[in-house]
């Protein structure tokens, strides 16, 4: 024992200014730290990728400053990737895009800071909840990871999904469907049994498509699309800034700080919840954050809030994605089992260094000083990253109150980055934009959005381990232990789901629940839509099943199961869905058709700047796929600020070059990106 | 009076563009100030990724002119589209390098319709390292040698990850050809997650390949107690290292011809991993200058010192060889083609 703390203390005074050594190891940090920052405000710059640029420099580094290098950057990149998240609905990280559901909201009501102190201080606490959480692992390391298998992996996936449920906000039918079409989501691309292409649609948009989505749709795209694209258009059609409220001192920064701390139990159960999540292996970095907003959701007695600005839905994020990096080292440092890429990148720096991961980074008289140097750089990078965060915190909230105009080309090139750099291929902008017509349409008509994203990351764990667990114990998987406990669970947090909507119901009922603002505008007010949009549903998981059974399943029945599994349920959800929007519409028509209170004129200028916008959106791609990312930059903003939001002649030409300059600088001079060339060009060459 | 002040720039200009890029008769001049692509069909972090950056940053010294090489990476398909890129889109101007998985030369040979090159017509500028395959089984199955397990008389659950990888192929050739009785256990993540999967039981060995299990298994290979230790019981081809040189060689216990041109056929993209190749009609001398500078780079004391910090395996395979190897496997016969055919997904009867 005492030999642990001593590595414990030593581990911490290796990597604090105090000595020669030190104080190299605490500059190679504050480097790394201002890496990790940048990386994670801006959507293009992956964590991951940006640490495989950074290996080549630990070469010459001693290992206690090599890994303050690495975990410096990489501890605080979630953290800041929460503040483009909050403050312009696009995910800086792939792994903070469950702050944009409730964090963006806020920021629209005028409560940015309060946001962003909520998103940093929970941040703060997941960091040092999860880097303790590893400190603490280390002596049991071993049958910690041991004790989840296949079947206990599969029935935590489903544990997972029951809490789509919650996420419905209200409206169960819809939610589950959308939660089955994120789980048909994921088993798009070549199953893992027997590598059989499952909906890629090689017959209708021939091979290259096909091949693009043999690795499947990426969690980034699908997250991009489905929540950056819909902020976009409402905040052109709203022609104001992206807060549309200005409140007074209820918006600052300190009273996000005190949210955490008022809702102090939330915080430390999600933080818990994103460790646990993060020491599972092959489970990925994206999963954590949207498992705890799920919970957030769950354990709150009013769900309504939800999406609309509720300050639960970015203290369970922002914790759980930070604390997922002290979990996910466990596996890393016991097995050398890299629980995200990221830790896959740390792996070859352990190589680099000379370190097997194992028994020697656990034993006191090898490695656990520098071990333990890993829980404090977590907890260190992130307290120096959250301090100077809020020295800026106010000034940066006020970005939300620039007209909106101004914002919008940049928010258009950050997307399209966010597409492109996922596997620097044009196919992920064109998802973007896919998901992006998707979230829109659901928006408008009342479909929730997280459903989707909780299927979408827990489908592929549930099918790879349903079918490992089948193949490897046959049905005698069902009787583990593990998995009678937690199929207990699951049964317990259905009765739990049904209990809470019960009550919320007849809550709702008495005209209990006040309504919060509608945080986006509706355009499309005629009913008849709502159920042709119920009916798209049901076509999608018509088609879903079809494709499954006649072009699947003769190919090997077993990649078959799950599209089933999901299929089925999907639609019958879904066809249940369209009866109640059908029904509702035939009788309520009437009164439910002007929800909102717009009048016709409103509605018609609202109809109008829906158009110029997603014309726009549409357009920035068009010039990408013509002319390359270089021309369509700068012409596209300077066109989009002079004609269409009608700017002066010097602020256009200000504001483009201040774009231009952005992404030349940064993307093509100093990281290289490949961005293809234009057919334009193509075609005269 | 306008035409007086043009003039004299336009003059400049034309000195500066015309005088800035001399006749590019010669290779040796082409690639001043020029930039190199590699393209890797993996995302970063992995070993192809890793392979490319460690060549990337020795190769630029060793080619006339120095020109900047940036590595990128073309993700999807296990690298298939870089591949297909390679040969089908990419400019033929000997400043694109691909990097893919040459283990599609044998989807090519098996005839699979999504391989759009043909490996035959690309110029391969060499390969940096081999792969090995080798098989391990947990110490706790008591079985210790590949005669205990042709021997037991019970299925034994090998991991594997995705199908078409190491894992997957050779405890099925092995089924095929020696009379094993594996069981493959596919949809685990990665090699990470396998170990973990034998340790706790789950399954009990696999087959991946030497140059990655003697680093990544180190622990486990290193371990004294039967729970945690791994025994190899076969290896394609030898090696020094004491874990497996005295291990019987796959080719020497396959018996009967057909199956042997099978597993030679298997084997092919093995002896060329992670290869290097530029696109066809790129202009001889400047594959040459690659094929040369490529040579250079492996003997290069500065990268074999960074490839050994980075534990990556250096054999060098040069162009001339790979392309070699290459017709091995496209010459493949139609017995061995057939026995190989359960590889491809195809619609059963």
């Amino acid at each position: 024992m005492a030999e642990y703390l001593d590595a414990f203390y030593t581990g911490l005074i290796s990597i604090l200014p105090f000595s020669a050594q030190g104080q190299q190891a605490f500059l190679f940090m504050l480097v790394g730290i201002f890496i990790g920052f940048w990386v994670g405000i801006l959507p293009g710059l992956g964590g991951a990728a940006t640490l495989a640029l950074m290996l080549p420099f630990i070469y010459k580094m001693d290992p206690i400053s090599a890994f303050a290098f690495l975990l410096g950057s990489n501890a605080v990149t979630a953290t800041t990737g929460d503040i483009t998240s909050v403050l312009f609905g696009v995910p800086g990280e792939g792994t903070t895009a469950a702050t944009v559901v409730d964090g963006h909201p806020m920021a629209k009501k005028g409560e940015a800071g309060r946001a962003l102190g909520a998103a940093l201080m929970s941040s703060l606490v997941g960091a040092i909840f999860g880097a303790f959480a590893l400190a603490l692992a280390i002596p049991i390391m071993n049958p910690l990871v041991l004790s989840i298998g296949a079947p206990e992996f599969f029935m935590l996936a489903i544990l997972g999904i029951t809490f789509v449920a919650s996420l419905s906000g209200g409206n169960l039918l819809k939610g589950l469907t959308a939660g089955c079409f994120g789980l048909a989501l994921a088993t798009i691309g070549l199953d893992p049994i027997r590598a059989v292409p499952r909906f890629t649609f090689e017959n209708v948009l021939g091979q290259n498509v096909s091949l693009f989505l043999w690795d499947g749709v990426a969690l980034v795209s699908v997250t991009i699309g489905l929540f950056a694209i819909p902020e976009i258009i409402d905040l052109a059609i709203s022609g104001t800034s992206i807060a549309r409220e200005k409140l007074g001192k209820l918006g600052g920064v300190w009273e996000g700080v005190k949210d955490t701390f008022r809702h102090w139990w939330l915080v430390l159960k999600c933080s818990a919840l994103g460790a646990y999540i993060g020491l599972l292996p092959g489970v990925g970095g994206g999963t954590a954050q949207w498992v705890a907003y799920a919970y957030a959701v769950q354990s709150s007695p009013d769900k309504e809030r939800f999406g609309k600005g509720a300050i639960e839905g970015v203290l369970g994020p922002g914790a759980a994605n930070n604390s997922k990096e002290g979990g996910s080292l466990i596996p890393t440092i016991a097995f050398g089992v890299p629980g995200s890429v990221s830790m896959a990148i740390l792996l070859g720096a352990f190589l680099i260094q000379g370190i097997v991961p194992g028994p020697d980074l656990l034993d006191p008289a090898k490695h656990l000083t520098l071990t333990f140097s890993f829980v404090w750089v977590i907890v260190i990078a992130n307290i120096i990253t959250v301090a100077v965060c809020f020295l800026f915190l106010n000034q940066l909230a006020k970005i939300t109150f620039v007209k909106g105009a101004f914002l919008i080309p940049f928010l258009l090139l950050l997307i399209y980055l966010g597409g492109f750099t996922v596997k620097n291929s044009f196919g992920d902008m064109i998802l973007v934009l896919i998901f992006g017509a998707l979230g829109w349409l659901m928006i408008q008509f009342d479909w929730q959005r997280p459903p989707l994203l909780l299927g979408l990351v827990l489908g592929t764990i549930a099918e790879r381990n349903l079918f490992i667990s089948m193949r490897a114990y046959g049905m005698e998987w069902m009787m583990h232990p593990g998995v009678i406990i937690i199929g207990l669970l699951i049964l317990g947090a259905i009765a739990y789901s049904l209990l809470q909507i019960r009550k919320e119901r007849a809550r709702v009922s008495e005209g209990g629940s006040e309504t919060a603002m509608d945080v986006q505008m509706t355009v499309v007010l005629r009913p008849a839509y709502r159920v042709i949009f119920a009916l798209f549903w049901v076509v999608v998981f018509a088609y879903i099943l079809r494709e499954t059974y006649w072009e699947v399943r003769p190919i090997e029945e077993q990649a078959a199961l799950f599209p089933i599994i999901v299929g089925i349920p999907g639609l019958a959800l879904a066809v249940l869905a369209f009866g109640r929007e059908f029904f509702v519409t035939l009788h309520a028509g009437a009164s439910r058709a002007n929800p909102s209170g717009v009048t016709p004129s409103l509605e018609a200028a609202v109809i109008r700047r829906a158009t110029s916008i997603i014309s726009w959106t549409l357009g920035f791609l068009l010039a990408i796929w013509l002319l390359g990312f270089n021309l369509t930059v700068p012409i596209a903003t300077f066109l989009y600020l002079k004609f269409g939001s009608g700017e002066k002649w010097w602020i256009s030409g200000v504001l483009t070059l201040v774009a231009w300059i952005f992404f030349y600088g940064l993307f093509d001079y100093v990281l290289h990106l490949p961005f293809p060339e234009g057919v334009f060009f193509l075609w005269f060459s | 009076m306008k035409g007086k002040i043009w003039l004299p720039i336009a003059a400049v200009i034309g000195f500066v563009l015309l005088g800035g890029a001399p006749a590019e008769s010669a290779a040796d001049d082409f690639y001043k100030g020029k930039t190199i692509r590699f393209v890797v069909g993996f995302a970063a972090g992995g070993g192809y990724d890793l392979a490319a950056r460690v060549v990337g940053r020795h190769m630029s010294k060793h080619i006339p002119g120095n020109p900047t090489i940036i590595v990128e990476n073309m993700t999807g398909a296990g690298s298939l589209i870089a591949a297909n890129y390679t040969y089908k889109s990419a400019k033929p101007d000997g400043l694109f390098v691909g990097i893919w998985n040459g283990a599609f030369v044998l989807r090519q040979a098996l005839g699979d319709k999504r391989v759009l090159f043909d490996a035959r017509k690309l110029n391969w500028i060499g390969a940096p390292t081999l792969g090995t395959p080798v098989c391990g089984i947990m110490a706790y199955t008591g079985l210790k040698s590949v005669k205990d397990i042709i021997a037991a008389d019970r299925e034994i659950k090998m991991g594997a990850t995705a199908p078409g990888s190491t894992y997957d192929d050779v405890p099925q050739i092995l089924n095929r050809t020696i009379g094993t009785k594996f069981k493959v256990i596919t949809g685990y993540e990665g090699t990470g997650t396998i170990l973990v999967a034998m340790r706790r039981k789950e399954v009990e060995g696999g087959c991946w390949t030497w140059e990655s299990m003697r680093t990544t298994a180190r622990a486990m290979l290193d371990a004294k107690d039967d729970d945690n230790k791994i025994i190899p019981f076969l290896i394609h081809s030898r090696w020094q290292d004491p874990e497996v040189k005295d291990l019987p060689l796959i080719p020497e216990v396959i018996k009967g011809e057909d199956n042997i041109a099978a597993y030679r056929a298997w084997t092919g993209p093995y002896e060329f991993q992670r290869p290097f190749s530029v696109p066809p009609g790129t202009p001889k001398d400047r594959v040459q200058l690659l094929r040369k500078a490529f040579a250079d780079t492996m003997k290069d004391p500065e990268f074999l010192a960074e490839a050994k910090k980075v534990k990556f395996e250096v054999t060098y395979v040069s162009g001339e060889q790979v392309e070699k190897l290459v017709e091995g496997v496209l010459a493949i016969t139609p017995r061995a083609r057939e026995l190989l055919d359960f590889l491809m997904v195809k619609p059963k009867k």
